[in-house]
């Protein structure tokens, strides 16, 4: 199975709170794919699609994450999460 | 009865008089189910529980334009088709707990990750978690969401308001909303902000069944059977707010023109730029 995996900081001023994290796992959803997230250096992995479990990391801005894809059509699934949480989720602040 | 006042905070500025009504709370305020049918039966309440919050959410949200409410609402909804909101739940219920108590104390936990955090916005996260707390428990005793006949111009009275109950009241037909609890800060306090909803928070607990009320949500004062002083005080400045309005929409709408009648041209972006004639 094709694995995917990229590192990203989140920029968004507020952190990934609630629109954002609507998004992310929004997006996560439309890719078969498994999509995990964590916190780097040492978090636990979570599922990317669960908006209970992204919300309750409570990712500031300025932290790094890791994010993996396995499965189908995985690396375009990283690629566009990527995008999104690089364009701040689309928002002006 | 005499004249009450009670002192509250101003979250959404207004004037409004008309009939007190008390939201119920019965339903909240009941203690949980403790005896647990059968696992299987109470796993289906809970799941036709959240079907019905969802199914709530869903027409509040089809009737909300505003992006502030999409927002909450959409958020809330996420939330609630996530398996993993209501996972813990489904495992006490497993293990023989009663639906409505196995739905508090799932959400309890998860309420008090939020509640506890220094961050606003995470914060906030715990009111949206209250209200589907609520919404789920509501639904479970078989109330959904409560209809209370509210006549016109009515003033709410509740301990407090979820933003969800907020959106599913027609405020254009009521006066406002005075709150026992609740914080100007709160998604409620914007979304009233944002709607001209005149709203007070704060008022601690209000004696007396569905009198007529004032709510002054400019000086933080709700008057309860006002005297007919009180009253013709407040009516006239209600009169006076309701003239300023009308004469604003009548200048709204009418042609620009000075003091002569001559009429004025409309400022356009045109006018920026228009040939210099000195040349």
């Amino acid at each position: 199975m094709a694995a995917a995996k990229a590192t990203l900081t989140i920029t968004h001023p507020t952190g990934l709170h609630a629109r954002p994290a609507v998004k992310l796992t929004k997006l996560a959803k439309t890719f078969p794919a498994t999509i995990r997230l964590r916190p780097l250096p040492d978090g636990a992995w979570i599922d990317a699609k669960s908006i209970v479990k992204v919300m309750a990391l409570k990712l500031r801005t300025g932290t790094l994450i890791e994010l993996e894809a396995e499965g189908e059509a995985a690396d375009a699934a990283i690629a566009e999460l990527s995008g999104l949480v690089t364009r701040d989720f689309d928002e002006d602040g | 009865m005499a004249e009450r006042r009670h002192a509250g905070r101003v979250a959404a500025p207004g004037l409004a008089r008309g009939p007190l009504i008390r939201l119920p709370t019965a339903a909240l305020d009941a203690p949980d189910d403790t005896a647990a049918g059968d696992p299987a039966a109470e796993r289906v309440r809970l799941q036709e529980a959240i079907a019905v919050a969802r199914a709530d959410l869903e027409a509040l949200m089809a009737g909300s334009a505003d992006e502030m409410a999409g927002e909450i609402l959409s958020f809330q909804l996420e939330m609630l088709d996530d398996p993993a909101l209501a996972e813990a739940a489904f495992e006490a219920i497993a293990e023989g707990v009663a639906a409505g108590t196995a739905w508090r104390s799932a959400l309890a936990m998860q309420i008090a990750v939020f509640r506890a955090d220094g961050d606003g916005y995470f914060q906030a996260r715990a009111a949206d978690l209250e209200d589907l707390r609520d919404r789920v428990r509501l639904a479970l005793d078989g109330g959904g969401v409560e209809s209370v006949p509210l006549p016109e111009g009515a003033i709410v009275f509740a301990r407090d308001l979820t933003p969800s109950r907020f959106l599913a009241f027609d405020w254009t037909g009521l006066g406002g909303a005075a709150l026992a609890e609740g914080s100007a800060a709160s998604h409620v306090a914007m979304l009233a902000r944002a709607r001209g909803v005149p709203l007070l928070v704060g008022l601690g607990e209000v004696e007396g069944e569905a009198g007529e009320a004032v709510l002054d949500a400019f000086d933080g004062q709700l008057v309860l059977e006002p005297e007919p002083l009180t009253a013709a005080a407040y009516a006239a400045q209600l009169e006076a707010a309701r003239a300023e309005a009308t004469a604003a929409a009548v200048l709204l709408f009418r042609p620009a023109a000075t003091a002569q009648g001559q009429p004025v041209g409309r400022a356009t972006g045109s006018g920026c730029c228009a040939p210099s004639s000195s040349s």
